[in-house]
């Protein structure tokens, strides 16, 4: 299965959140980054009970899983509520916004790796092969190339 | 610095934590199930902070032009889409494939403002993540 549907809403998302980030940070600068990520999800929970009153057979769940959740899937909203304060503390740093980005991006992926490697959180153990370290060491190089030589405004 | 340090890469794992969790409800209950808990339980905690820290900025929200506040609406779309694709591409693809998108739509936008030799640097950069996008596409296990 080449999953090059799934691929290619994974990169669709990516683009969603250059227009998200440049939003939120713009309603950031005239008020506070908590202020902004609060609006945001107020905002975000009426677009989703809109979503889920109309279209709630667009993206359905795995046939093939159980239809409970175990309760640490609910907290999600607290570790994405919480990125937007450690995230612009780390922004307030010397490190500053590419340091910030360069290392955020160092911490995504480790921890993905070794999530998909064990198995944790319920979801597929996928065991990690030297193409997935290939793809991501080239993935990663890039990244940093574009965050380094951001233009600063 | 150091302090700098730790945080952003606690930034990035709670990053990881947050789409693996909401990718967890949406495997059993559906994508804009996982995105409204995610929202409703991120505007919940929120709500208490602010209240707490007395951060609620009514008489500034007018500064923002209008479309500032769009950024909810993406998100919700964001997120849907993200707990779709973790289920069915595993955390690293999905997170590889997410940063990717985002990569290259912040050259293409920010194109303009740049200098031309930083742009031939973003752009030897977009040149590895589509390397590596395509490396990953083509040994598939």
């Amino acid at each position: 299965m080449k999953q090059s549907r799934e691929v290619l809403l994974a990169l669709l998302a990516g683009m969603l959140l250059v227009g998200i980030v440049s939003f939120n940070s713009q309603l950031a600068k005239a008020t506070t980054p908590l202020f902004a990520s609060w609006v945001a999800h107020g905002v975000g929970t009426l677009v989703s009970i809109l979503f889920l009153l109309g279209f709630l057979h667009f993206f359905p769940p795995l046939k093939t899983s159980t239809k409970t959740v175990p309760w640490w899937g609910y907290a999600g909203g607290l570790a994405g509520a919480m990125t937007v304060a450690v995230a612009s503390m780390a922004v307030n740093s010397p490190l500053g916004l590419a340091g910030t980005l360069a290392l955020s991006l160092v911490g995504q992926i480790s921890f993905s790796l070794v999530s998909d490697q064990f198995g944790w959180f319920g979801l597929l153990k996928r065991k990690l092969t030297i193409h997935d370290f290939i793809s991501i060491s080239l993935v990663v190089t890039g990244s940093l190339f574009i965050i380094y030589f951001q233009a600063r405004s | 610095m150091s302090t700098g340090i730790i945080l952003a890469i606690v930034s990035g794992i709670l990053i990881s934590l947050n789409r693996i969790a909401n990718g967890r409800v949406g495997l059993a209950l559906g994508a804009f199930k996982a995105s409204y808990w995610n929202h409703l339980v991120g505007l919940v905690f929120l709500s208490v902070l602010l209240l707490v820290m007395q951060g609620f900025v009514w008489e500034h929200a007018s500064h923002a032009p209008w479309y500032a506040y769009l950024g909810g609406v993406l998100g919700t779309f964001f997120v849907a889409i993200n707990s779709y694709v973790i289920p069915r591409l595993g955390v690293t693809k999905t997170a590889l494939a997410v940063i990717s998108g985002q990569m290259g739509m912040g050259v293409l936008l920010h194109a303009e403002q740049q200098s031309l030799p930083h742009l031939l640097l973003q752009c030897l950069g977009v040149a590895f993540i589509l390397a590596g996008i395509i490396w990953a596409q083509r040994h598939k296990t």
